[in-house]
């Protein structure tokens, strides 16, 4: 009997000293840098991808939505160490000036006008920028070449670099990153070797140099890196980064057919002409014939197009020199730079832009010789369209250019991060991970509004594709960014 | 001779554990304190789970009493490794039971009870990962049960009750809007009320045993003019305003409001309880509940006005039946007893189905109790301790929307009852 009742009083006691006991305790869930990975210092190495830059500028709020700072964000749960960054300062944060959506058209199209108010630009014939003083981790540099990695000079013609260093100093970027000694490091540089050629169309005006067009071994802007000195700038720039052992993740560079700038007006125009893209019918409605419109073409010095009678493919456009040809929609993009001019109701392809345009001088009272004919030459400009042979030209120096990045990550032991294979899921699947996000110019979520730069959405997303291939080749468990419950921004609507 | 009856209220927190909160039942202090079981006695305070317990008593008794409950859920995304807390105020349901003999002896026992089931609020904290599931529950309702008992011979007795159920229900939460990143703020409020009945028999083949069957019916809880509201939305300009808005009823200066109908399909129990009492100061008891919830298939809203192009939010709930089976004991020593029990409250809930609300696990219950008799009165005050198994959310069912009905990750929940009561029986 006693037995039992001392249990009993036992049981009583245990439910009070349970009252103490009510929270409970869940641990972490299980994660890991795994076994190599030092985040102690992670530092980040780039481009305008890396630093941020979205809607065309570079300002604080997406300062901080960076890729980079989103990964910083999730190694910390891993034990890793502070991200600093270039910040603008609160009084400066629109930084470079950026493009913002300010109001709507009847027709329900936005009005994009740039932001030019509390700018951290000191001197806008130069473009220097506030100098950032005190730590940082975050090396993207906008608009920084793999090819001008070795080159000093850089540092002060740059004004997002010049504004990281002191004033005046000249420093090559490898030795500034070599410098930041990291213990983790990530690296996606090498797009701008081939997009300041994409986003020119392909047209050399102005930087033409015999020899070094579109391919260039002397680093000229607009050009597009010749292979041995991307590998070599790819080589020294790795190199340094995994000197003192640390571990990193290098992504490639995406097909520049996936952004916006070169995809999103060949639909706009089409929807814009009724659904299909415009076809020219001769003859044309004026009684010119087709073989007119080709002598107008021949007589300005361009070879003949080759209009015949009945339906045409489509515009005419310079594909390079006094070359023009038929542009064809599924091969041939105009850029998004071409949207003004291509959509003129004055001057744009509604009102001949891409076949003929009246000849003011012609008198037809007094027709004299060939140069006073009824209408001249009106082709489309080299460096609003980027043609089939400038796409081929680019995707062949991108795949060499991936060539060298998968090889340079794989020799260190370093993840790849296959920025192609992301982007062309997104595209396909409308969607990555769980992720509404598609690739349609302002309304997808994934590009910002100049059709080129990813939004915080799209640096989140991003972010989780480097965590994925991280913790595949070091075995490790960081956990990814929950980008829906968060509810990352798109693009900003008024 | 004249038993003590120490009850205390706390019935029918099973009622509400579907609509929220935990599935913790709450019968008499003297019941929890022996692991929720003894249903089979003759007991005021039983009347709510076996209509025919009151027609044992001698005459008639009064009971009342309070709980006060305290419950932590921990939470841990499977995206993520932060954890997150409920901070859920203490809840404290109270009761009133009375029957009445017309007479000491007589055949005939009426009894009244009414009973606020625990009715919790569940409270997470501040922009908690799951916020566009759940920020805060809060649930309140009232039983009143009128009861008839009659007691055929000195082995049988049949009772029947007629239950009348009055609740509110608060929901809010966070909606993600699919611009600017923002969210809008939602509240889901309503008044609910609807009727069962309980059937039950007693019988006692040996003065020492006592076996009962109880049945208690389904409760369609309806609200039939709920108030939804939602607000701090954005005004924005052009298409982009236009699309937003079009997702949002009677839209003026930020809110949109809207009424909604619902019902929560409250399950029936079928109780099971036998009580062996070898001499005057030892009982054992072993009882076993079994409860309908796959009355609970869906939980789901209708609006009057669309909400982002439809009038219908169905979140599938697909709960299983179960039984509960618990066990407990009381030893008296004069006018002092020692309780303790336990009993295993298995999920009703299957994977994939917990929700930010009622993140349900299997769950094991302890309990102890004391009580103290003066004359007619007996003051009781017991201690229940559950314990539910950490229990992962994964591979998430969706709404009729595609929205999960719960976040994914690990939940861990721990509920502590203390109970006070105090019974007189004349």
């Amino acid at each position: 009997m006693k037995l039992i009742s001392y249990k009993k009083i036992a049981y009583a006691a245990l439910g009070t000293l349970a009252l103490a006991a009510c929270k409970p305790k869940l641990e972490q869930t299980t994660i890991s840098q795994g076994k190599s990975l030092d985040f102690t210092k992670y530092v980040a190495v780039g481009n305008s991808l890396t630093a941020g830059f979205a809607d065309g500028g570079l300002y604080r709020e997406v300062q901080m939505k960076s890729y980079p700072n989103y990964l910083a964000g999730q190694f910390k749960l891993v034990g890793g160490g502070d991200f600093p960054q270039p910040l603008f300062s609160e009084a400066q944060k629109n930084g470079s000036g950026y493009l913002q959506i300010t109001g709507w058209t009847s027709t329900g199209s936005p009005i994009i006008t740039p932001v030019t108010t509390e700018l951290a630009v000191t001197n806008t014939t130069t473009g220097q920028l506030a100098r950032h003083e005190g730590p940082n981790n975050n090396l993207g540099i906008p608009g920084l070449r793999m090819v001008e990695v070795t080159n000093a000079s850089v540092a002060q013609l740059n004004p997002y670099f010049e504004r990281l260093l002191p004033p005046l100093t000249a420093k090559k970027y490898t030795d500034f990153v070599g410098e930041s000694n990291p213990t983790f490091f990530t690296c996606w540089l090498g797009n701008n070797d081939v997009l300041g050629y994409a986003t020119r169309g392909g047209d050399s005006t102005g930087i033409f140099v015999s020899g070094q067009y579109p391919t260039s071994t002397q680093g000229i802007p607009g050009t597009i890196t010749a292979t041995p000195l991307f590998n070599a700038s790819t080589d020294s720039l790795i190199n340094k980064l995994t000197a003192n052992g640390a571990k990193g993740a290098v992504a490639t560079i995406p097909d520049v057919a996936t952004i916006p700038f070169v995809r999103a007006l060949n639909p706009l125009i089409a929807a814009g002409a009724g659904g299909a893209f415009p076809r020219i019918t001769f003859p044309l409605s004026s009684g010119l014939t087709a073989a007119q419109a080709n002598l107008a073409y021949q007589l300005a010095g361009y070879n003949s197009p080759g209009f015949t009678t009945g339906s045409n493919n489509y515009p005419v456009y310079i594909s390079g020199g006094l070359f023009v040809r038929q542009m064809n929609p599924a091969t041939d993009f105009f850029l998004l730079s071409g949207q003004t001019a291509l959509t003129s109701t004055t001057s744009g392809l509604s009102a001949g832009l891409g076949v003929v345009r009246p000849n003011p001088s012609f008198n037809p009272a007094n027709p004299v010789g060939p140069a006073n004919f009824p209408v001249l030459a009106n082709p489309i400009a080299d460096n609003i369209v980027l043609d089939r042979q400038e796409i081929a030209t680019i995707r062949t120096a991108t795949s060499a250019f991936n060539t060298k990045l998968r090889s340079a990550a794989q020799i260190k032991g370093l993840a790849i991060v296959d920025a192609d294979a992301i982007f062309n899921s997104i595209i396909q699947n409308n969607g990555i991970d769980g992720v509404s996000i598609n690739s349609a110019f302002i309304s997808g979520g994934l590009f910002s509004l100049d059709g080129v730069h990813l939004t915080p959405k799209g640096y989140a997303v991003v972010a989780n594709q480097f965590i994925k291939a991280i913790n595949t080749t070091y075995i490790a468990q960081i956990p990814l960014i929950d980008v829906n419950a968060r509810n990352i921004r798109g693009v900003v609507f008024p | 001779m004249r038993k003590v009856i120490f009850t205390m209220l706390g019935l029918c927190t099973a009622l509400w554990a579907e609509a929220g909160g935990f599935q913790v039942v709450l019968q008499g202090v003297r019941q929890t304190g022996m692991g929720n079981t003894g249903s089979a006695l003759a007991d005021v305070s039983n009347a709510f789970y076996n209509p025919a317990s009151i027609g044992f008593l001698e005459s008639g008794g009064v009971a009342v009493g309070v709980n006060s409950v305290f419950s932590n859920i921990e939470f841990s995304p499977t995206l993520g490794s932060e954890i997150y807390k409920t901070e859920n105020p203490i809840s404290l349901p109270f009761y009133l039971h009375g029957a009445y003999g017309f007479g000491k002896d007589k055949a005939f026992k009426a009894g009244l009870s009414v009973v606020t089931p625990y009715g919790s609020t569940v409270k997470w904290e501040d922009g908690w990962v799951g916020q566009t599931s759940l920020e805060q529950l809060s649930l309140r309702a009232i039983y009143i049960q009128p009861t008839l008992a009659y007691r055929i011979n000195k082995q049988l007795s049949v009772g029947a009750g007629f239950q009348y159920m009055l609740g509110s229900v608060n929901l809010q939460r966070k909606t993600a809007l699919p611009v600017n990143g923002a969210f809008a703020d939602s509240e889901l409020d309503g008044k609910a009320n609807g009727i069962g009945w309980n059937l039950g028999v007693t019988f006692k083949p040996v003065e020492q045993i006592s076996i009962g069957v109880a049945y208690r019916s389904e409760i369609k809880a309806k609200v039939e003019d709920g108030t939804a509201t939602f607000s701090n939305i954005p005004n924005l300009q052009g298409p982009a305003g236009a699309s937003l808005a079009a997702n949002f009823p009677n839209l003026a200066n930020g809110t949109s409001t809207t009424s909604f109908t619902s019902e929560l399909p409250l399950p029936a129990v079928l109780t099971f309880g036998a009580s062996l009492q070898p001499n005057e100061n030892f009982t054992f008891n072993f009882d076993a509940r079994y409860t309908f919830w796959s009355a609970y298939q869906e939980l789901a809203f209708t609006f009057k006005d669309a909400v982002a192009g439809s009038t219908l939010s169905a979140s599938p709930r697909n709960y299983k039946d179960r039984i509960v089976l618990g066990v407990g004991a009381e030893y008296k020593i004069k006018d002092l007893s020692l309780r303790a029990g336990g009993y295993f409250d298995p999920t009703p809930v299957p994977d994939g189905y917990m929700t930010a609300e009622t993140p349900d696990a299997n769950t094991t219950y302890l309990s102890g109790g004391l009580g103290y008799k003066i004359g007619k009165l007996n003051i009781d005050a017991s201690v229940l301790y559950g314990d539910k198994a950490k229990r992962t959310n994964s591979n998430v069912a969706l709404d009729n929307r595609n929205a999960p009905v719960g976040p994914a990750g690990t939940y861990k929940t721990r509920v502590i009852v203390g109970s006070l009561g105090v019974s007189y029986s004349f």
